[in-house]
């Protein structure tokens, strides 16, 4: 049963959109500039707009609207911050008997890895990471970025590619 | 290698055969594979999309026509005596502080909301209402699982990071963990908005999503849900979330050995006895377990 008046205005449906986009559209922001708090207020800033402008902009619009008015929003303060990951090894997946010496080079690997991931220019940067973080497929990042799907494969390879070098290096 | 931006279609999986057994025999491909596998342990920040959206709440104007006036300076008094009176409203109709109610590990707890209407929260989980808008607007917010005897008014809303909860008056269970979202109406009908699907249910009717996928059942005998009597029950559910409940019961780590835990299970266990509650388990899906102290539980193949 799809519901046919599915409108931004409507507060359920306001919500709904917000659980649903408000962290990929952190994340992204965080991706771009490092700063977890400046990427939080810009998706509160975003949607408020949308709250604002709900009567034009139609359900199927929201998700494109919120992308771009976080991207306008973003782009007037830019103050890059490192871009910090948390690691998460998992915890009843799969590991068990993982010896201390292990653990010490899978460290030492996660920041060569944490420093590589910097060091990409924001376009791969953002890319790669919607893609292995966020799970986002190659034509979503082409809708979120506003780029087309080809570009998007461009970046991730060059971003590969300058991950390997970089780690390769250290 | 010679396709354009390999790697990426590498990633995406599109390779052809051929193509991707040459890439596995070149000296870069175990360089890349860890790359990606080690990326792929990466988290961003925590983002609590609850909070943020209370948050929002707070700061979103009501819609209306915005008035335009003149900048008049005999006017300037006035308009600073009606900022600070409005702010000074503002201030009080927002203080009222939202109430919070949340369950540990291993714990239960059944209360009621300012209505009558009667709330339990399984282990934890957590809700969050304001008090003095109950009379207005019946909405709260759950992280985790709960069953609710609604009582009769106007629509009662239940928030979750997975979708909105919409109900008059009636008696449903609604499951909200990780990756996990699960309502199923005991009594009355139930509006589910998840995205912008929107599914009624009714009595004995439930509407679940697991890792992307959403399956609909309908004639469900029982009257309550089972965790009421502590026990879970699971009717065709990957282990992997009939293991974090057991952690959430049992407040234990599980570390498993090569478990498969993607296969279906079908059964329950006991909220009192983690030994039982294990055999129930482990028995039937043919694992060894071995609780190695009162925090950790080892799962093997046998």
């Amino acid at each position: 049963m799809q519901n046919k008046k599915e409108h931004v205005c409507e507060e359920k449906v306001f919500q709904s959109v917000f659980m649903t986009y408000a962290t990929t559209i952190r994340n992204y922001i965080y991706y771009k500039c490092g700063d977890e708090y400046k990427a939080a207020d810009l998706v509160q800033d975003a949607f408020a707009k949308l709250w604002q402008k709900c009567d034009d902009v139609p359900f199927k619009k929201a998700k494109s609207f919120l992308y771009t008015v976080a991207n306008n929003l973003f782009l007037n303060d830019v103050a890059h911050q490192k871009v910090v990951l948390n690691y998460q090894s998992g915890t009843h997946k799969s590991h068990t008997n993982e010896n201390p010496e292990f653990l010490l080079e899978e460290k030492q690997y996660n920041e060569k890895l944490q420093n590589a991931l910097n060091k990409l220019t924001d376009g791969q940067r953002e890319a790669f990471l919607l893609n292995r973080i966020d799970g986002k497929k190659y034509a979503e990042i082409a809708e979120i970025l506003n780029i087309s799907i080809k570009a998007v494969e461009k970046r991730i390879h060059g971003a590969l590619v300058s991950l390997r070098k970089e780690i390769g290096k250290i | 290698m010679d396709q354009e931006n390999f790697l990426a279609k590498w990633l995406e999986g599109t390779l052809s055969d051929q193509e991707l057994q040459e890439f596995e025999n070149t000296e870069e491909y175990q360089s890349y594979a860890k790359i990606v596998e080690q990326t792929d342990k990466l988290h961003a920040p925590d983002y609590n999309t609850f909070n943020e959206f209370i948050a929002l709440k707070r700061k979103l104007p009501e819609r209306k026509e915005a008035k335009v006036v003149k900048l008049d300076p005999v006017m300037i008094f006035f308009r600073i005596a009606a900022i600070l009176i409005l702010a000074f409203g503002v201030y009080y109709f927002f203080d009222q502080q939202d109430t919070n109610i949340t369950t540990d590990f291993a714990e239960n707890r059944t209360f009621n909301l300012p209505d009558n209407s009667e709330v339990s929260l399984n282990t934890n989980s957590s809700v969050t209402y304001n008090k003095n808008s109950w009379a207005n607007r019946r909405a709260l917010m759950l992280e985790g699982e709960a069953y609710f005897k609604v009582a009769k008014g106007e629509t009662f809303d239940v928030i979750t990071t997975n979708g909105v909860i919409t109900v008059v008056g009636t008696q449903f269970n609604v499951k909200a963990r990780e990756n996990y979202f699960e309502v199923i109406c005991y009594e009355g009908v139930v509006k589910v908005t998840h995205k912008n699907i929107e599914k009624t249910l009714t009595y004995g009717d439930s509407f679940k999503i697991f890792n992307n996928t959403m399956v609909e059942e309908s004639n469900l005998s029982e009257s309550l849900p089972s965790w009421i009597k502590d026990e879970s029950a699971f009717r065709s559910i990957p282990l992997e979330f009939v293991l974090n409940e057991l952690e959430r019961q049992y407040e234990i780590t599980i570390q498993g050995n090569n478990i498969d835990e993607s296969v279906l299970f079908t059964g329950g266990f006991t909220h009192e006895d983690l030994d039982a509650a294990l055999q129930s388990i482990c028995i039937p899906l043919q694992i060894e377990y071995t609780i190695e102290n009162d925090k950790t539980v080892k799962l093997n193949v046998k």
